[in-house]
């Protein structure tokens, strides 16, 4: 694994890192991946992919019925920019 | 014996009988926290809530309990441990927490976790690590470090946790106490702030099984907010089940391997000859931890996107434009393990590599499940040390990740078949803390406790 893979995992992860902090991380990053590797020994021919320990959990799906929700007030509380009952954002145009 | 070494069911007859009161419980402990949390820093929020007596009359009534802080207590601060919900305050109560509140405990307050629950020592924690009750020098094991270390100490009777691949055995292990995860689906995740979705289960820090008992009873079973769950009612524990039954226990070769520490081994070798224990040996095991440590980076990668400074949260300040505030939010807010965790999951995620390790380690946790079942149609119980060693020094694994992953040896099998599983301490007179873990089928969360207690009985 060398710094460019992993600048552009970061990249796709959005977040940075400096040149120093790179270096060390791809060396623990490669260790990692070397180690998760061992599953390529695994013989799951015919297997399904398991995604939940409940089968029905994914499937299930609830009535689509109005109901109670947060208020406007309590989804705004923890915005870090809140202006006008809107989430303020830096502009971007 | 003084009330901060008492379990939950003997405080609540105290209480009934007349012999103490709810306000003087609560004061106690309310002190108790004052005196000790400057030292272990196990919790992160200490509420005020010796007066609060809106409990009172109920059964739990005077019981404090403390809330690791990835678990919604509405009003109260939820800070993941974080710099990125270092100010969040969370708006609801989560299930759990609202199914204690109804049944009478008073909420003590919010215990220290690894950031965002990602860690096996609480190092990770943006508020400092918590510290071992058993000893100061070493770790309180992760990541509910802050609730073992609360329960253990005596600064609370109980205490919530969370259990993505040993976050309430390990440290319960390392610091001496029960911990306990049921089975997937049985306590709603609802307000518990999402790790890995698959693998998530809320659990509980307490002095002995019993309690474990009587919190799951209180806040298992089927919550309309969370519809992953298991749809049927829990049982009832019943602690005479055993009692004229052999329960078929089956001990894990992995076990007496090597890397477990030697006095553990012997240890639950006697355990396991008195028992009856049969050795079986699953060697796809060698496989759970790297499947674990794909398929939970993964799901973290996914969750943890949200945190992108625009809703809620930390936000960086001086950004040029909207991609430029998520990449600084995200690298300024998230702490060192938790931005490892994510990379590796974006990784194993993205285009090229998603079949070679994601569907793939899914497919092993398939592979793992079936075998297990199959070792679950001839024995009740499957049994092993919790954690490999006892705690470990400061310091001593955050330089290498993989020693840290591989302290989770015999935890993330539960989380990766959804199965209940306890640790109850076993250690001897004089030796550091350590547990012994019971895991039974998926599903079967009454009959492990049962078979907890008697275990607990003879051996603790």
């Amino acid at each position: 694994m060398d710094k460019n893979q992993i600048r552009h995992i970061g990249e796709l992860a959005r977040l940075e890192f400096g040149d120093e902090e790179l270096e060390q991380f791809a060396e623990q990053f490669g260790r990692i991946i070397e180690f998760v590797e061992k599953v390529a020994e695994l013989d799951v021919e015919g297997l399904e992919p398991m995604i939940s320990p409940l089968d029905e959990a994914a499937v299930r799906l609830r009535p689509d019925t109005p109901g109670e929700t947060l208020s406007h007030e309590d989804a705004l509380k923890n915005a870090p920019d809140n202006k006008e009952g809107l989430f303020g954002v830096p502009r971007i145009i | 014996m003084e009330l901060h070494q008492l379990p939950v069911h003997i405080l609540i007859d105290l209480i009934r009988e007349g012999r103490t009161s709810p306000a003087s419980v609560r004061e106690y402990f309310a002190r108790r926290i004052d005196q000790l949390n400057g030292d272990l820093n196990a919790f992160i929020t200490v509420l005020d809530f010796a007066r609060d007596d809106s409990g009172d009359g109920k059964p739990l009534a005077g019981v404090p309990v403390a809330v690791k802080d990835n678990i919604s207590v509405a009003g109260v601060r939820l800070t993941c441990g974080s710099r990125m919900l270092e100010n969040f305050e969370a708006v609801y109560d989560a299930t759990a927490v609202a199914r204690l509140k109804q049944a009478g405990a008073v909420i003590a307050g919010k215990t220290n976790l690894d950031e965002f629950a990602m860690g096996s020592s609480n190092e990770y924690s943006y508020f400092g690590a918590v510290k071992n009750p058993a000893d100061p020098e070493r770790v309180p094991g992760g990541s509910s470090g802050g609730s073992a270390a609360a329960v253990a100490a005596g600064m609370v009777p109980a205490a919530l946790g969370s259990d993505t691949g040993g976050s309430v055995r390990q440290p319960a292990s390392f610091c001496g106490i029960v911990g306990f995860k049921p089975s997937y689906g049985r306590i709603s995740r609802w307000g518990l702030v999402a790790f890995a979705s698959s693998l998530d289960q809320i659990g509980f820090l307490t002095r002995d099984v019993r309690d474990a008992a009587l919190l799951y009873e209180i806040t298992a079973g089927p919550d309309e907010h969370d519809a992953t769950m298991i749809q049927s009612p829990p049982e009832r524990v019943d602690f005479n089940m055993w009692n004229d039954r052999t329960p078929r226990v089956a001990v894990l070769s992995q076990s007496f391997s090597d890397s477990v520490a030697e006095s553990i081994r012997d240890r639950i070798g006697e355990i396991a000859s008195k028992l009856g224990a049969e050795k079986i040996e699953i060697p796809e095991l060698e496989y759970a931890v790297p499947i674990y440590y794909i398929i939970a980076p993964a799901e973290a990668s996914a969750n943890l996107a949200r945190y992108d400074g625009v809703r809620y949260g930390f936000r960086a300040e001086d950004v040029a434009d909207a991609v430029d505030l998520y990449f600084r939010t995200r690298t300024q807010g998230f702490g060192p393990e938790v931005k490892r965790r994510i990379m590796i999951g974006t990784f194993v995620l993205s285009a090229g590599y998603q079949d070679e390790y994601f569907k793939r380690a899914q497919k092993g946790r398939r592979l793992l499940a079936n075998k297990l079942g199959e070792v679950f149609e001839r024995f009740d119980f499957v049994i092993s040390p919790t954690t490999t060693t006892a705690a470990f020094r400061f310091g001593e694994r955050t330089e290498d990740p993989i020693s840290m992953y591989l302290s989770d040896y015999f935890t993330v099998i539960a989380n990766l078949i959804g199965a209940p599983a306890i640790s109850i301490p076993v250690h001897r007179e004089g030796e550091l803390p350590y547990g012994l873990q019971i895991m039974a089928a998926p599903r079967h969360d009454a009959e492990l406790l049962s078979f907890a207690a008697a275990v607990e009985e003879k051996f603790v």
